[in-house]
């Protein structure tokens, strides 16, 4: 046996256990990187606008209202939104009535909270992709 | 000589010290163990989180007043909190003409609850959330949410290279995301709706337990009536956004469990599964992107999914859900953890993994009857494989 290999082994290996341990515990230090979830934007204070995009559920035209289907996870509920003569309705940029919404599109919504009502400023449809698209 | 026995005692301890640390860092992961390399903050917040998924709520803490289980651990049970379990529940959509799929929200969808508190039975004198007639319904048995943090770290751009919603290659296997009502892409659920764990997981605190929290401040409603007053007088949230942290911690950092050592007969049956066209749609292994957290980073992890939605055929097939999902198509199923699962596919309706593999049809027959076709032998080399997973 060569002596001199075996005074280097121990040293190597004390080395070699060192940066197995360091290796270990590499994740030390961290940041925290729990996500909140994304979730509806909530409505704000009364004038300030705020932008929600969900699925169209229903359009009544008689009360010239949309109701959207939104929610987090499985816990789903339907906002509706007022539509008046101002509001801006397009799909891909032309311009659509409100009775051209169909339930399933899904609508980017630009509104004003008032009284605890939603009314849209601008609604835009836009078809989503179904196949591929960049996955948000 | 004397140089040999002079370095003899410093060898030998160092090979035990570095012995004993190698054991002691590469001790195999339990089950429920967290994932390894968590910072200390991190550990705590996963330990306090189990705290909070194994909390037994009760009407006076914010349970109901519609439910279908009193604590995520309740359903997610065996043989560890973030198992999976033997409560079932029951989903209905409608797909509508257009092609719209109608989660009835108006009328209590798309998750119907089984379960009431004393006060809404007592009020309503009903004890489980009536489900429309018309609607189409669906069994979804609980999963287990081993390595799903993993899952969530997946890159999007990971998941959009796999699918192939037009079957260009010409396998026969498609692939397609599903989409949330926002349009984002879906991954979670057993139609990969939700596009985040963090949704999966909060939203899961009012659906399942009737507890609110501060993405979802509605108790919701009976069958699209409205809870009676007085029935569930505590404000909301009855969460806070802190208790949905830890829960989230607890599951985003719960580790998949390590696939065992394979056998000889396993090897084979690991190489069958590719052959007979298994791994197509059950990827073996996916690989996380850049992460906050070193833990979820960059990682290759044992996954057995795409995550995309494949038509599984008219046997299986129940009801839409989201942009996208048909009733036939199910996302492929991460088979993380499988050799502790008690029940198999969607609704649980096979016993064991050689049931839930012939019960498989659409885009996933071609494997199937390739299964069928192989000797006893392959066939038990197959499920010796998945028995190590």
């Amino acid at each position: 046996m060569n002596a001199t290999r075996v005074i280097h082994h121990p040293r190597l290996l004390m080395f070699a256990a060192l940066l197995v341990c360091l290796g270990c515990s590499s994740g030390y230090g961290a940041s925290t990187g729990t996500t909140s979830a994304p979730g509806p934007t909530p409505a704000g204070p009364a004038g300030q606008a705020d932008l929600l995009v969900a699925t169209c559920h229903s359009v009544d035209p008689a009360s010239k209202t949309v109701q959207v289907i939104t929610g987090l996870g499985l816990a789903l509920h339907l906002e509706t939104f007022t539509v008046g003569d101002a509001t801006t309705i397009t799909m891909d940029g032309q311009p659509l009535r409100l009775s051209d919404l169909d339930p399933g599109d899904v609508l980017r919504i630009l509104y004003e909270t008032t009284g605890g009502e939603h009314y849209a400023k601008r609604i835009d449809a836009f078809a989503v992709e179904k196949a591929g698209g960049d996955g948000q | 000589m004397i140089m040999r026995r002079d370095f003899l005692v410093p060898m030998l301890i160092a090979l035990v010290a570095g012995a004993a640390a190698t054991a002691a860092c590469k001790r195999p992961l339990e089950l429920g163990d967290p994932l390894r390399g968590l910072d200390a903050d991190q550990r705590s917040q996963f330990d306090r989180g189990r705290a909070v998924f194994d909390q037994v709520f009760t009407a006076e803490t914010g349970l109901g007043p519609l439910f279908n289980g009193t604590a995520c651990a309740t359903c997610h049970a065996q043989p560890v909190s973030g198992g999976d379990g033997p409560i079932s529940e029951i989903h209905a959509t409608v797909f509508r003409a257009g092609g719209f799929c109608d989660p009835l929200v108006e009328r209590g969808g798309p998750v119907y609850q089984q379960q009431f508190t004393q006060a809404l039975r007592d009020s309503l004198g009903l004890s489980s959330e009536p489900i429309p007639a018309e609607a189409a319904r669906a069994t979804r048995t609980t999963p287990d949410v081993f390595g799903f943090g993993l899952l969530d770290a997946v890159p999007n751009a990971t998941i959009m290279a796999l699918a192939d919603p037009d079957d260009a290659d010409g396998d026969g296997i498609s692939g397609r995301v599903n989409r949330f009502f926002d349009g984002r892409m879906g991954r979670f659920g057993r139609k990969a709706l939700i596009p985040t764990l963090a949704e999966f997981n909060e939203g899961a605190f009012p659906i399942e337990q009737g507890v609110t929290v501060p993405n979802s401040q509605s108790e919701g409603t009976v069958g699209g009536a409205p809870i009676p007053p007085g029935v569930d007088p505590l404000p909301e949230p009855e969460l806070n956004a802190g208790l949905v942290a830890l829960t989230d911690a607890f599951v985003r950092f719960l580790a998949p469990p390590e696939p065992t050592k394979l056998t000889n007969e396993g090897r084979r049956g690991e190489q069958l599964f590719t052959e007979i066209g298994c791994a197509s749609c059950h990827i073996p292994t996916l690989k996380t992107g850049d992460h906050p957290v070193s833990a979820l980073a960059n990682k290759e992890f044992a996954a057995f999914t795409d995550l995309l939605l494949h038509d599984m055929g008219s046997g299986l097939a129940d009801i839409c859900l989201g942009l996208v999902a048909e009733p036939s198509e199910f996302r492929t199923e991460p088979l993380i953890g499988l050799r502790f699962a008690q029940r198999f596919l969607h609704d649980g309706r096979a016993r064991t993994v050689e049931e839930a593999t012939v019960l498989h049809g659409g885009e996933a027959a071609a494997s199937r009857n390739a299964f069928q076709a192989l000797s006893e032998s392959d066939r038990q080399a197959v499920l010796a494989y998945l028995g190590s997973i």
